[in-house]
């Protein structure tokens, strides 16, 4: 019981309390000096509200063609990879991971720097597309770019499982391949390829960085650009940013949901299979175009913002273009110089992340326990609680952070010191954790729990002696996604960051505003490979661990 | 004496009873089987003797102490209790090694190190697995695994012991070897036990007295040879696989008007030399440990008998039986 409490509390002070105030200031305009009067007096012209409007509709047009985007994309891709030898996968799954490990704020600055007006394709080869950049489509195109190894990767493995299982049955009834794939893998393999995209949609919409980097550019404005507007130009608009919040969260919530339904109808019609998928024996010239076709994908996908980045983040000055003679590592040298800005948003970041790494571990054990074994009353609610920061993007968690903190009545407030930024990630990174660890603890068998009570354990000595040493490798492989993801964490440190404190994310976003784009750039370098790595390492950690 | 008494406990899950006012006695010194199929209760049952599961209603008791009364909101933790439990799937923590999973209990209960180590080897000598002391789990057979998990229940020198379906996951020689070794230590000891399965050989080869289930009810109580000589009715009959359960009709000298089944056993049918008695056409004959079981159509109805030799399928044989040794079933 004491340990259900524990776990509500956590969650209603991490996540609870940032929705109900984000939910409160929407309803109540002046909910900040603790008046409930004028309820709903917003809602309405809120609603009404052109610029709102817009907003809303141009952040679902762009997540629809994203998430389409990505599905032409990557489901053939997925289907291939499934197809040819694993060797040959192994490899394209390794590179197709990497647009995914690059923030992408800063594949957006990579783009720019290709594609831009003397960016490095017009060095290269004497034209720019920065007209194409700066459009829906070039926006569209930059965030599929970055997004489908989510649906590929899906893809790939649920058509490995669905070829090895229901495609031989088939093949021995003698189904021609055309027809296998349209009545039977490409049928079962639907709503794992829904379930990712629905994941992209959400991820789409949750996007900050790139539709302020390339958005801007042409006046287009999404739901989470406007809610940082209402909240950084005069006159600041709480409650029009909490009804653009509540909108926000409206439809990733009900995104997310319909990605658990469709996850959890995939699993029930195809029952995970231990066989691994039979091999194609391909012809070899077969194989060529195989490889000439996932080639041409990672050239354009990996190849295209890694160069970008790392040639900007040598290169000495920008007008001095891509030479041998303007390559060196004064941008790192920048970096650093000990007591430099950059030097001190490294340190931050990193005291952040490995707290919010420590923390939500600690946090999941405890909610995971009291979800998965304590079956009390609350379970539900917890059960909610703890699935709804999935759903929450990064803007709505800082905005209902302030809108919280900022309250008169708090005798001490977070607000404007570090320790919000830490509520934020926390509330961000939760997911991670309790996902992984209860799915590790629903496969530890109850009889584990029930010796150790039978011996004289309680529950916490169930959880300290027991269950967590257990589900430590499982732990750390999410301590290691949190600590990563939180590194590279742009949105929330954007606007909770107090006065003179800067993350490596929020470095990088204001160097590119003042220009300094190459400096911006040698961190991105180091994020990438350092938030790359441990995230590779993480997800191998989790892959290799075995209940 | 009674070492055990279980009084009127009822327990529904989601509105589905389970169990439905059980009533039992244990006698101490005794190894009692609740034996039933799956669904029938007797699982959670068990556990609501460990304290793993609470009770709708009814009352335990258990020498002078209270297990349970919820009547009087009286509820023992499982650690209050002084019992053993031997799982299933065995139930050891991985990441400890063979002796510190036997002294966690003792850990528990505040032991000193030292007495800890002598009472941990102690129990482990007398599941033979001394030499195994610093091994973890997984290094270990399935067999041994569970007399580790037998050692850990002794370990807190408990007088009752609760078994969850033991050899259930033990192959059937291991299962027979095991399941000696569990009745002669615990009698030895001079331990309580109550174990759970749906095995009837295991049930056989533990207990002194059998509790049979039926739908969240004790459907029968004995010992084990008297509920599988004479099991109570038609579907104890069936379920314990006693014999052949027949309609009275189909028995040479049967009232039909007093009886509505008869219970043959399988030792119960003679093979007639002459063309006299029942007709039966043989389906097939196997060999099974020292004689063949002849498996045979009798009136559409299939029938088992123990042989000496062999009968060729699609022969017709004539049957009689040993009529001391049916059983017989009245109508309704």
């Amino acid at each position: 019981m004491v340990l259900s409490f524990v776990s509500a509390f956590l969650l209603i002070i991490i996540v609870g309390l940032p929705v109900a105030a984000i939910a409160a200031y929407a309803v109540f305009p002046h909910f900040n000096t603790l008046s409930f009067a004028e309820p709903f007096a917003k809602i309405w012209p809120s609603l009404n509200d052109p610029r709102l409007v817009g907003a809303t509709l141009q952040a679902l047009a762009l997540s629809a063609s994203v998430t389409l985007g990505t599905v032409l994309l990557a489901t053939p891709f997925g289907y291939l990879r499934a197809r040819i030898t694993t060797i040959d996968g192994k490899i394209w799954d390794a590179l197709f991971l990497i647009p995914f490990l690059i923030p992408p704020y800063v594949g957006s600055l990579a783009w720019m720097q290709v594609l831009q007006r003397n960016g490095f394709l017009e060095q290269l080869l004497g034209f720019n597309l920065e007209k194409f950049l700066f459009s829906f489509a070039g926006l569209t195109t930059v965030m599929t770019l970055h997004l489908f190894p989510l649906v590929y990767f899906s893809s790939s493995r649920a058509f490995a499982m669905i070829g090895s299982r229901y495609g031989d049955v088939a093949k021995v009834f003698g189904g021609r391949s055309l027809s296998i794939f349209a009545r039977i893998e490409l049928p079962l393999a639907l709503p794992a390829i829904f379930s990712s995209a629905l994941i992209v949609f959400v991820l789409t919409i949750e996007e900050f960085g790139t539709p302020e980097i390339l958005g801007r550019r042409f006046g287009f404005e999404v739901i989470v650009t406007a809610i940082h507007d209402k909240f950084t130009n005069w006159p600041i608009d709480l409650s029009g940013a909490s009804v653009l919040c509540l909108i926000l969260i409206g439809v990733a919530f009900v995104a997310f949901q319909l990605h658990t339904r469709m996850a959890a109808r995939f699993n029930i019609s195809v029952e995970t299979s231990a066989q691994p998928m039979s091999s194609g024996q391909a012809s070899n010239g077969h194989r060529l175009i195989v490889w000439a076709t996932f080639a041409s994908l990672a050239i354009v996908s990996v190849m295209g913002p890694v160069a970008s980045i790392t040639i900007s983040a040598f290169m000495i000055t920008i007008s001095g273009g891509v030479t041998w003679e303007n390559m060196g590592f004064r941008n790192f040298a920048e970096i650093f110089s000990t007591g430099s800005d950059a030097f001190q948003a490294i340190g931050t970041s990193l005291t952040l992340a490995a707290l919010a790494a420590i923390l939500t571990g600690l946090m999941a054990l405890i909610i995971a326990f009291s979800v998965v074994r304590l079956q009390s009353r609350g379970t539900a609610f917890l059960d909610f609680l703890s699935i709804l920061p999935n759903a929450i993007p990064g803007m709505a968690v800082a905005v209902g952070l302030i809108l919280t903190w900022n309250l008169p009545f708090w005798p001490v407030t977070p607000y404007n010191t570090v320790g919000i930024l830490l509520m934020a990630y926390l509330c961000l990174m939760l997911p991670y954790p309790i996902r992984m660890v209860t799915v590790a603890l629903r496969q530890l068998p109850t009889s584990l729990d029930d010796a150790a009570y039978i011996s004289g354990a309680n529950e916490w000595i169930v959880i300290k002696n027991i269950l967590a040493p257990i589900l430590l490798p499982v732990s750390l492989a999410a301590g290691f996604i949190v600590f990563a993801v939180s590194t590279r964490e742009l949105v929330s440190s954007l606007m909770l960051a107090p006065p003179g404190v800067e993350t490596v994310a929020t470095f990088v976003f204001r160097q590119f505003d003042q220009g300094s784009i190459n400096v911006a750039m040698a961190m991105s370098l180091l994020v990438v490979l350092v938030s790359g790595s441990i995230i590779a390492l993480g997800q191998k950690m989790q892959g290799s661990h075995k209940p | 004496m009674n070492h055990l008494s279980v009084r009127h406990i009822s327990k529904s899950f989601a509105n589905t009873p389970v169990l439905k006012d059980v009533v039992l006695d244990i006698k101490k010194g005794s190894f009692t089987t609740l034996l039933g199929p799956s669904g029938c209760g007797k699982t959670t049952l068990l556990r609501i003797i460990a304290g793993l599961e609470q009770p709708d209603e009814g009352e335990i008791y258990a020498h002078d102490k209270v297990f349970v009364d919820v009547k009087a909101g009286i509820f023992a933790s499982p650690q209050a209790r002084n019992l053993g439990f031997v799982f299933q799937d065995y139930g050891l923590w991985p990441h400890m090694t063979v002796i510190e999973n036997v002294s966690f209990p003792l850990k528990m209960a505040k032991w000193s190190k030292a007495k800890r180590s002598e009472r941990a080897n102690e129990v482990l000598t007398a599941v033979h697995l001394c030499d195994q002391a610093n091994r973890l789990p997984h290094e270990l057979s399935g067999g041994q695994k569970q007399r580790v998990s037998i050692a850990r229940a002794l370990a807190g020198k408990p007088d009752l012991i609760l078994f969850d379906e033991p050899l259930s996951n033990l192959d059937a020689n291991l299962r027979e070897s095991l399941g000696r070794d569990i009745r002669l230590l615990t009698k030895s000891l001079g331990l309580t036990c109550v174990n759970v399965t749906h095995d009837r050989r295991e049930a056989q080869l533990l207990s002194d007295s059998i509790a049979l289930m039926q739908n969240g009810v004790i459907h029968q109580l004995g010992k084990p040879e008297d509920l599988f000589c004479t099991p109570t009715d038609p579907w104890a009959a069936q379920f314990l696989d006693a014999g052949n359960v027949l309609p009275a009709g189909k028995v040479i000298g049967v009232d039909e008007t007093l009886v509505a089944h008869v219970l043959v056993p399988r030792g119960a049918f003679r093979i007639n030399e002459s063309a006299q008695g029942m007709v039966a056409n043989v389906l097939h004959s196997t060999f099974i440990e020292d004689r063949y079981e002849i498996t045979a159509d009798l009136d559409g109805h299939v029938i088992k008998m123990f042989s000496d030799r062999p009968e060729n399928p699609g022969k017709d044989i004539f049957l009689s039986v040993d009529s001391q040794d049916l059983q017989a079933y009245p109508h309704g």
